[in-house]
């Protein structure tokens, strides 16, 4: 065989070994902040027992965006297991709801609730008085007393909640003159 | 009180904006002053409405990612009204998130968008209440009311506005 043809084959291998390297896929074994569930890796890791994984507030946080029904324990338990929120997320889509941690069992409020956006806004706690006379502390008395608007100047530093009894308590006075007028018709 | 996040600081700016130069019938500003997160409002009944001489309280809650998500405005107690669904949440086309409405029915300038603000929102929420949209109610029951028997409806607005200022 002629020596340049020996050279031409000898470069032509070592540039396929060349190109193999480059082209060849990145390996397993990248930092876990990349975090891309391989599911052939998925059914291994599920299968391991929890290892503590570090879970930090902004993984909580973004499993909680995807699910408000879960609690902070229930994902911090899962990011343990699965170490990623994309495997945490697309458990909780497949079963629609994690497990609790060992020695936790559900809430009284049911997880499956808030699911429905429509029924959500279903009547919810109707608690507290309506009443904003009680609610800004105005008594009967402060309503008779006619200097009660200019007093709160200096009792109440906050110039807010003062604009707040006073459109209360003109409010009041004007729906007071408007039943008056109704009766008197 | 250092406000720390762009949240924080925002609202504060809003806040003394609104202290500053607030639109006639209406007060808000935030429950605690270690709490910007959470505003409690009085909005006045607009005139020749069902609402008129009417207070009406509603707690605004925004999000830790304000202003690129919007609040959440509630009656407290809820209002009779076709766009305020039975718990009192006010369901009007600026408190939606921002960009195009899955339903396409509101255009993507309707909704929230950073640009708006506060006052934005509370000036639409007295106009929702002396023009209600029926076409996208929230209370279902409201809505008949208010299309059926008008004279019915006002008269539960009034006994809730009466109730607000202990005179019932």
């Amino acid at each position: 065989m002629d020596n340049s043809t020996l050279v031409f084959v000898l470069s032509l291998g070592a540039a396929f070994l060349i190109l193999r390297w480059l082209i060849m896929p990145i390996p397993q074994s990248v930092p876990e902040e990349f975090n891309v569930p391989d599911p052939t890796r998925r059914t291994e890791r599920r299968a391991r027992p929890a290892t503590n994984r570090a879970v930090t507030e902004s993984m909580i946080e973004v499993v909680q965006a995807m699910a408000p029904q879960l609690t902070v324990s229930q994902i911090r338990f899962s990011l343990q297991n699965t170490g990623s929120v994309e495997a945490t997320i697309n458990e909780f889509m497949d079963n629609g709801n994690l497990p609790y941690p060992p020695g936790e069992s559900a809430a009284p409020v049911s997880s499956g609730s808030a699911a429905l956006d429509s029924s959500a806004h279903r009547k919810k706690s109707l608690v507290g008085n309506g009443n904003l006379l009680d609610r800004y502390g105005i008594t009967a008395a402060d309503l008779q007393d006619p200097g009660y608007l200019a007093g709160l100047g200096r009792d109440l530093g906050d110039v807010t909640q003062r604009k707040k009894i006073g459109v209360i308590v003109n409010a009041r006075k004007r729906m007071e003159k408007t039943l008056t007028q109704t009766e008197g018709i | 009180m250092k406000p720390r996040s762009t949240a924080q600081k925002r609202l504060l700016k809003e806040y003394q904006q609104l202290a500053r130069d607030l639109p006639p019938g209406i007060v808000a500003g935030p429950i605690s002053d270690d709490n910007l997160f959470e505003w409690d409002c009085l909005l006045e009944g607009p005139e020749d409405t069902p609402y008129e001489n009417g207070v009406f309280r509603a707690v605004l809650k925004f999000p830790t990612d304000y202003p690129l998500s919007p609040p959440l405005l509630t009656f407290d107690p809820p209002l009779l009204h076709p766009n305020i669904y039975e718990d009192g949440t006010v369901c009007i086309s600026i408190l939606h998130p921002p960009g195009e409405d899955p339903n396409q029915y509101e255009r993507p300038e309707e909704r929230w968008s950073p640009i708006q603000s506060v006052e934005k929102i509370l000036l639409s929420v007295v106009s929702m209440l002396a023009e209600p949209n029926p076409e996208s109610g929230a209370n279902i029951d409201a809505c008949k009311l208010w299309r059926d028997d008008r004279d019915a409806f006002c008269r539960q607005v009034r006994v809730q506005a009466l109730k607000a200022l202990g005179l019932l």
